[in-house]
């Protein structure tokens, strides 16, 4: 007696345990997708809006000052005789200054809509290979049935 | 044609005492000689098993190791990623600046000689790796390529994101360390999304192919009984996991395991192995280094490419680059900072190469082997002298700045906290530094002698492979002093 392997699919039930994990797990996929894009957006604004609002009054961490205790103290290079485009060197500089340009928003959407896109594509790669997988399995019993 | 053969004239006898032919049947014998005699040296004698302890062996077996260790740490790094992208744009202010590049940063080779890779095991970017990997996780085996040249992705990796730092501004700007943490997080996701186990930890992180070479001095290693695992019928659960405990996230089979530069102790083939066979063991820092069987080219450049960033790091931390800079500006016109530094990077990182080169080229007339073979061989010798100018150079944050970390903290819940930044006097650190120094020298010289005793027989060839590797590193250990005696620049 031999079975062909959408017979055996049908007989071993596995295309429909296969079709319930899929959609579970891409419904999953979905979510977690949706909620990284959608954090990111509105989190991007929240924060944007929180710079804008700190840029105008100071948080008390500015008040830190650049004591450096030292017994015999150092003398650091003075920043002023470092070219201006020196960048990681902005020792004099506004605290608050530079929030207008961060491009929060941009960039963690830019973050969010390109991990959700990497979890799409992988969710279809791993579809694929389970999909693939099942056939396999269900060609090895159909040839063992054949036996 | 035998008639031929017959008359041809016989090729002269080559004449005794040739020096070049003496050199190279010297050479063939003595190498032959010494490699049969490196063949019969015995691997790393491992000492008493920390599992036997019964605390030890809970915590390593316990479900929620190393669970408990990453929820903590991951907390502190979402704090750490808010702070940089939406907290203070000014370092000094920013509370993630000081945890990550004060405390954490200045911290994690210390680890890595106390723990081995015991932070890669408790790493934020792990668990998400892992997280991903079950949520949508392709499970495709990584590519070919990164078997094969893993390691020099890394070295590039490591001296891009150095030339970054300084071109764009990623220490010094909250922004920038933050875009870097986005990068990295992305790169981890992808990772996770489309390979199996840990991929990226494994052959992409540039913090792991540091930590992969540090953790080889470090002080806890994890290894298997050869003995039990010979006769054992589990089917390699220790790599390839059991249906409660995940695979070998590293991709390494303890049973043949002699080096500790690829395990996290992650304890996931303790808890899968049915036989105990296991063992986690305390050694000397740098023993590792002493019992290499297959030293890597690439293992051995990123030792010295380290050391060139250790040095350029510490050289744009100094009073005099400002000097350089105007110099380079009044001699050539050129103003582009990101010119010049790529210039000065590119010097920096080569002369540690050039020198390891050169090295390996004096030690090869000596030792009668390949430069390729010395500089593979010797550069893991560099090793400790790495940890410790790294060390060195960082604890001078550590120390000089660690008290920003109190301060920007405590000015998250609003408390108004100032003062100096420093933990200690500076001639403190200066002692430190010195003595830190001083102990890398010592590991340096120390792997050098044992790696070339155990290697070659003859007194003569010992010595003169010993003489240009001291050489080298006593005029790096040189060098470093003399730029810790010089005043440096804060980070925060």
């Amino acid at each position: 007696m031999s079975m062909t392997v959408e017979q055996v699919i049908k007989a071993k039930n596995i295309q429909i345990r296969g079709d319930a994990a899929t959609w579970h797990r891409r419904f999953a996929v979905a979510s977690v997708g949706a909620t990284v894009a959608a954090a990111a957006i509105l989190g991007s604004l929240i924060l944007t809006s929180y710079d804008q609002a700190s840029a105008a009054a100071p948080i008390s961490a500015a008040a830190v000052s650049a004591g450096f205790g030292f017994d015999d103290p150092p003398a650091p290079p003075n920043p002023n005789d470092m070219p201006m485009d020196m960048p990681g060197m902005d020792m004099t500089g506004d605290s608050h200054g530079a929030s207008a340009s961060r491009p929060l928003a941009p960039v963690l959407g830019t973050f969010g809509g390109a991990t959700s896109a990497v979890f799409f594509a992988a969710g279809l790669m791993r579809r694929k290979d389970r999909a693939a997988s099942l056939v396999k399995k269900a060609a090895r019993i159909a040839g063992r049935a054949k036996k | 044609m035998s008639q031929d053969l017959q008359t041809r004239p016989e090729r002269p006898p080559r004449t005794k005492g040739s020096p070049r032919l003496d050199r190279a049947v010297k050479a063939r014998a003595e190498t032959k000689s010494d490699d049969a005699r490196f063949d019969r040296q015995p691997d790393e004698p491992l000492g008493r098993d920390l599992l036997q302890n019964r605390y030890v062996s809970a915590v390593m077996r316990s479900r929620w190791y190393p669970g408990a260790f990453q929820i903590p740490i991951a907390a502190v790094f979402g704090l750490v990623a808010y702070q940089l992208l939406a907290g203070p744009s000014k370092a000094h202010d920013n509370a993630g600046t000081a945890l990550m590049w004060v405390l954490w940063w200045p911290a994690l080779p210390l680890l890595y000689v106390l723990l081995g890779r015991f932070w890669c095991a408790v790493c934020p970017f792990a668990a998400l790796s892992d997280f991903v990997q079950k949520l949508v996780g392709a499970n495709r085996p990584g590519p070919p390529f990164l078997n094969k040249y893993g390691i020099w992705v890394i070295d590039a990796t490591f001296l891009a994101i150095t030339w970054a730092d300084h071109v764009f501004g990623i220490v010094g700007s909250p922004w920038g360390s933050g875009i870097l943490l986005l990068l990295l997080t992305f790169s981890v996701i992808v990772s996770g999304a489309f390979f199996q186990r840990r991929t990226f930890c494994r052959y992409l992180c540039f913090l792991g192919g540091l930590s992969a070479n540090y953790s080889r001095t470090g002080m806890l290693t994890l290894r298997a009984n050869t003995d039990i695992c010979s006769t054992c019928t589990a089917k390699a659960a220790c790599y390839n996991g059991t249906d409660t405990v995940a695979a070998c996230p590293l991709f390494s089979f303890p049973r043949t395991m002699d080096s500790g530069a690829n395990c996290n102790l992650c304890a996931n083939c303790i808890k899968a192995c049915p036989n105990d066979a296991i063992t986690l063991t305390v050694r000397p820092p740098t023993k590792e280094l002493w019992f290499l069987r297959t030293p890597k080219i690439e293992e051995s450049f990123l030792a010295m490419a380290i050391m060139g960033i250790v040095i350029i790091q510490n050289v744009t931390m100094l009073g005099v680059w400002s000097k350089m800079l105007a110099w380079v500006d009044q001699t050539t016109g050129i103003t582009s900072y990101p010119v010049i530094f790529t210039a000065v990077f590119a010097v920096g990182v080569s002369i540690p190469v050039a020198l390891l080169a050169l090295a390996a080229k004096v030690a090869a007339l000596g030792n009668l082997e390949s430069t390729f073979k010395n500089f593979a061989r010797f550069g893991y010798a560099l090793i400790p002298l790495d940890v410790a100018a790294h060390v060195a150079h960082n604890l001078f944050h550590l120390l000089a700045e660690g008290n920003s970390v109190f301060y920007t903290f405590t000015a998250l819940f609003g408390a108004h906290n100032s003062g100096p930044t420093a933990l200690v006097g500076n001639g403190t650190i200066q002692v430190l530094q010195f003595a830190l120094l001083a102990l890398g020298l010592t590991g340096s010289l120390y792997t050098v002698k044992r790696i070339a005793h155990r290697r070659y027989l003859s007194p003569g060839r010992r010595l003169s492979t010993m003489v240009p590797f001291a050489v080298l590193i006593g005029v790096l250990a040189v060098l470093n002093v003399a730029m810790f005696t010089v005043p440096m620049t804060h980070r925060m």
